[in-house]
């Protein structure tokens, strides 16, 4: 008699793992003075330029650590000095004038001066090599060395968010010996910056090792090694961290916290995001080019459930188009959870339910949207995705869920609208450089064609000709109050339009061993392990 | 020779059925699992879908016999509607190998020449590769789907039936009346079909009923991965996959789609080890 021993191995091993992984212990100590950091998605492009920083948010957590720029966030995202030691805005607001640190070397030796820094700045305004963060980068005019520690950078008009760019990950200055002698795109995988720790190893998409910057300004770094690794599994990374495998993690899932908590030598470390979640409408499809059916939508959808129960409480649902922590953060009336209200708003928007088979119409079709989701790029992505998908299929309107490779998502949601393939997609937009008007520039402004991929991430394809005028008033707008009362207006528009249906922010939760200091999590969701040491 | 076993040993009693113990339990088991199969929807108690996030996660209990999800769906509706999609991915992508792997295993066994070597040499290539490892490329290439996954598997599962079958056929071909056949001028494609095939038969029941077995691990197994199906279909393995995110803190929500799966695999097995003591008495111990 064979019978084959295969059938029980998969469940069983399940099993197993349910009993190895029940008890929580103390963590072991740092064998060697390294950082190990399990990261949830793989790092593969580690440059400015091109498509800076893949994959998001891990390729801009290694880049902070590798490369220096003028200026920095604290974890408050205040700007710090970095290469820059101080800075002086001319009267008529349109330039900027910088004085560098004296004696910083970039990690092949090149002594950083203005020319270095001019270098780096005019390569970021060639749209041709910079070409994923073009609203940072498009108002400024130009860089002048004036001696060789200082540099003034010019815009074409006052530019309010000139330090939040200089402070975003494209601002990072690298040297321009090795990019002249290896190629424009060299850094891509061969990064050569001014960071306290230099590239050692670089195995893209599985592993990042970097060692110290022995000559860095700030002095000796206080690890020996810092290690990037890929660890997508969000049990597998806790586990990683409790056995001592790593040292710190990111995307704790909520419900894996107290697991954490519970194990002596570990901490959680989190902040709320700067990313509002949301499903993205696409607004040039009817029937979802009509307003008052996108508005039924959001009342159809439960987000204080999903805050409270998929969370745990560590989310809460949003009323703006920004994060409730953004600079220029305005709110608004929520969008009331009531199904029986949405039913009524799509059945006067001419989508009624003829056959009666359940299912709403509209031109005489059963409407069905596919919904894009990832996994495991988004916390609980695709458990919201199905709570989403069930409240709408509950007012009538037929989903179909398409859950999508992580590495292939971005790319998929910017396809131009013919070729998507999809209706709903969730998305959420992480202002990496803190600024409001960024994020809603970003997301709003009109495409230039409709009809091709967006010019930058409204893939919604929204249009208000108003806060196209508002967003390029806020622009030239210095003066910090001024400009959040113009933001605010333009929130109310585009919060009213809803050209998503709006879901929750969440909170960044990463976790490390307790007696690692000077990590730190920003809440434009990157974990920082440039301070970090024992 | 045996032409036509399976009718004539058909004589149903006690002692037969205590005689066969490995058939008639796997063949019970199997059973169950068809009337979930079938009636999935009367059976289980709640909607695979219905979802309920104020009773999330919770252990089993007198209301949720094997606990709830974390949006507080029913994990025994799910399992018991999941069938249905199990089952079937099986049935299907095991019928679709027979087909394909009796076709191939006919020609290579019966035909001399140029094209018995070629599909020689194919499946010897495709015999190297493993099983899953060739499901997950070619899932991985065709998208997460139903379509994708009973190709991947049937596809992964030719190789070994067409060398069973033509290991079979290469004895039969040597008999006496095959020779005779040939002797009074019967057409080759008709010995094919009216002797070789026929005998061959026992040999192919047995190994797809075994198949059928791996055919469940390994559609699990692409579902686990996340290659399966589009949530929220409630498929076995895809369940186990997200059960596996919360072991920590309900460990139950594996139980329920790992008993399933053991269970139908297990039902696949004795049944085939069952056939083959009761079919081929020759090679069964």
């Amino acid at each position: 008699m064979r019978i084959s021993i295969n059938f029980i191995r998969l469940p069983l091993l399940a099993c197993a793992a349910a009993l190895a992984l029940g008890s929580p212990a103390a963590v072991a100590g740092p064998e060697d003075n390294s950082l190990v950091f399990g990261q949830r998605l793989s790092i593969t492009d580690i440059g400015p330029a091109f498509n800076a920083f893949l994959q998001y948010p891990s390729g801009y957590e290694a880049a902070f650590v590798i490369f220096d720029r003028l200026v920095t966030f604290d974890d408050q995202l205040r700007f710090n000095p970095q290469l820059a030691e101080s800075w002086t805005i001319a009267e008529d607001q349109k330039s900027v004038t910088f004085k560098l640190r004296a004696g910083a070397t970039f990690h092949d030796g090149t002594p950083i001066n203005a020319e270095a820094v001019k270098f780096n700045i005019e390569r970021m305004m060639d749209p041709e090599i910079n070409t994923t963060n073009r609203p940072l980068w498009d108002p400024i005019a130009g860089a002048d060395v004036v001696d060789d520690l200082t540099v003034t950078l010019r815009t074409h008009e006052p530019y309010a968010l000139l330090l939040n760019t200089l402070a975003h990950g494209s601002g990072a200055i690298l040297s321009p010996t090795a990019i002249m002698e290896n190629g424009q795109e060299s850094e891509t995988q061969n990064p050569v910056g001014s960071g306290p720790y230099k590239v050692a190893s670089f195995d893209p998409g599985l592993e990042l090792v970097l060692e110290p910057h022995e000559g860095h300004w700030a002095g000796k770094p206080a690890l020996d090694r810092i290690v990037f690794r890929y660890i997508p599994e969000a049990s597998t990374r806790v586990s990683a961290l409790q056995s001592g495998d790593v040292d710190v993690i990111d995307g704790v899932p909520t419900h894996l916290i107290s697991q954490i908590e519970a194990t002596d030598g570990l901490q959680i470390l989190a902040a709320p995001s700067l990313r509002p979640m949301g499903i993205a409408m696409q607004t040039t499809i009817p029937p979802l080019d009509n307003v008052e059916v996108r508005r039924a939508l959001n009342h159809a959808v439960p987000v204080d459930a999903i805050a409270e129960k998929l969370f745990l409480g560590q989310a809460k649902a949003s009323d703006s188009p920004l994060a409730f922590n953004t600079v220029g953060y305005h709110g608004n009336s929520p969008y009331a959870h009531d199904p029986d209200k949405a039913r009524e708003m799509l059945a006067a928007a001419g989508l009624s339910d003829g056959d009666g088979n359940g299912m709403l119409e509209f031109d005489g079709q059963d409407v069905s949207f596919t919904l894009l989701v990832p996994e495991g790029v988004f916390a609980n992505d695709v458990l919201i995705a199905e709570t989403v998908a069930a409240a709408l299929q509950d007012v009538g309107i037929g989903i179909e869920i398409r859950k999508i490779e992580r590495s292939s998502f971005w790319d998929t949601l910017r396809l131009p609208v013919a070729d998507a393939g999809w209706q709903l997609g969730m998305f959420g937009f992480n202002p990496s450089n803190a600024s409001g008007l960024y994020h809603l520039d970003s997301m709003y402004s009109s495409n230039p064609d409709n009809s091709d991929r967006p010019a930058v991430w409204n893939i919604t394809r929204y249009s208000n000709a108003r806060v196209d005028e508002l967003i390029d008033q806020a622009t030239v707008t210095v003066d910090g109050e001024a400009r959040a009362a113009i933001l605010a207006e333009v929130q109310e528009h585009i919060w009213s339009e809803a050209p998503y249906v709006w879901l929750q922010v969440n909170n960044i939760i990463s976790a490390s061993r307790a007696d690692l200091g000077g990590v730190e999590v920003w809440p434009v969701i990157f974990t920082i392990v440039r301070g970090g040491a024992y | 020779m045996k032409a036509q076993p399976i009718i004539a040993r058909a004589a149903f009693s006690a002692r037969w059925l205590r005689q066969n113990l490995y058939l008639t339990s796997g063949a019970a088991i199997l059973l169950v699992f068809l009337a979930a199969a079938v009636f999935g929807e009367q059976i289980a108690p709640y909607g695979a879908n219905k979802q309920n996030l104020l009773s999330a996660l919770e252990g089993p209990s007198s209301a949720h016999w094997l606990g709830t999800d974390p949006l507080g769906r029913d994990l025994f509706s799910r399992v018991v509607i999941g069938t249905r999609h199990t089952l079937s991915v099986a049935v299907m992508a095991v019928s679709l190998s027979c087909c394909l792997g009796v076709l191939l295993g006919l020609i290579a066994g019966f035909v001399r020449g140029p094209l018995a070597t070629a599909v020689d040499a194919i499946v010897d290539v495709a015999l190297t590769i493993p099983n899953m490892i060739l499901a997950i490329s070619i899932a991985a290439v065709m998208g997460a789907g139903l379509t994708g996954l009973i190709m991947a598997i049937s596809i992964s599962f030719t190789p070994p039936i067409a060398r069973i079958v033509r290991g079979r056929v290469m004895e039969i071909r040597e008999e006496d009346f095959i020779a005779a056949a040939r002797t009074i001028g019967v057409r080759p494609w008709r010995i094919l079909l009216r002797h070789v095939l026929p005998n061959a038969a026992t040999v192919i029941v047995i190994e797809a009923s075994l198949q059928a077995g791996q055919a469940v691990l390994t559609a699990t197994a692409l579902g686990f991965l996340g290659l399966g199906v589009q949530p929220p279909t409630p498929e076995w393995g895809t369940l186990l996959g997200y059960g596996r995110e919360y072991l920590h803190v309900a460990p139950f929500m594996v139980v329920a789609p790992g008993l399933a799966i053991s269970l139908l695999v297990l039902g696949f097995n004795l049944l085939g080890d069952g056939l083959r003591d009761w079919l081929d008495p020759r090679i069964g111990v």
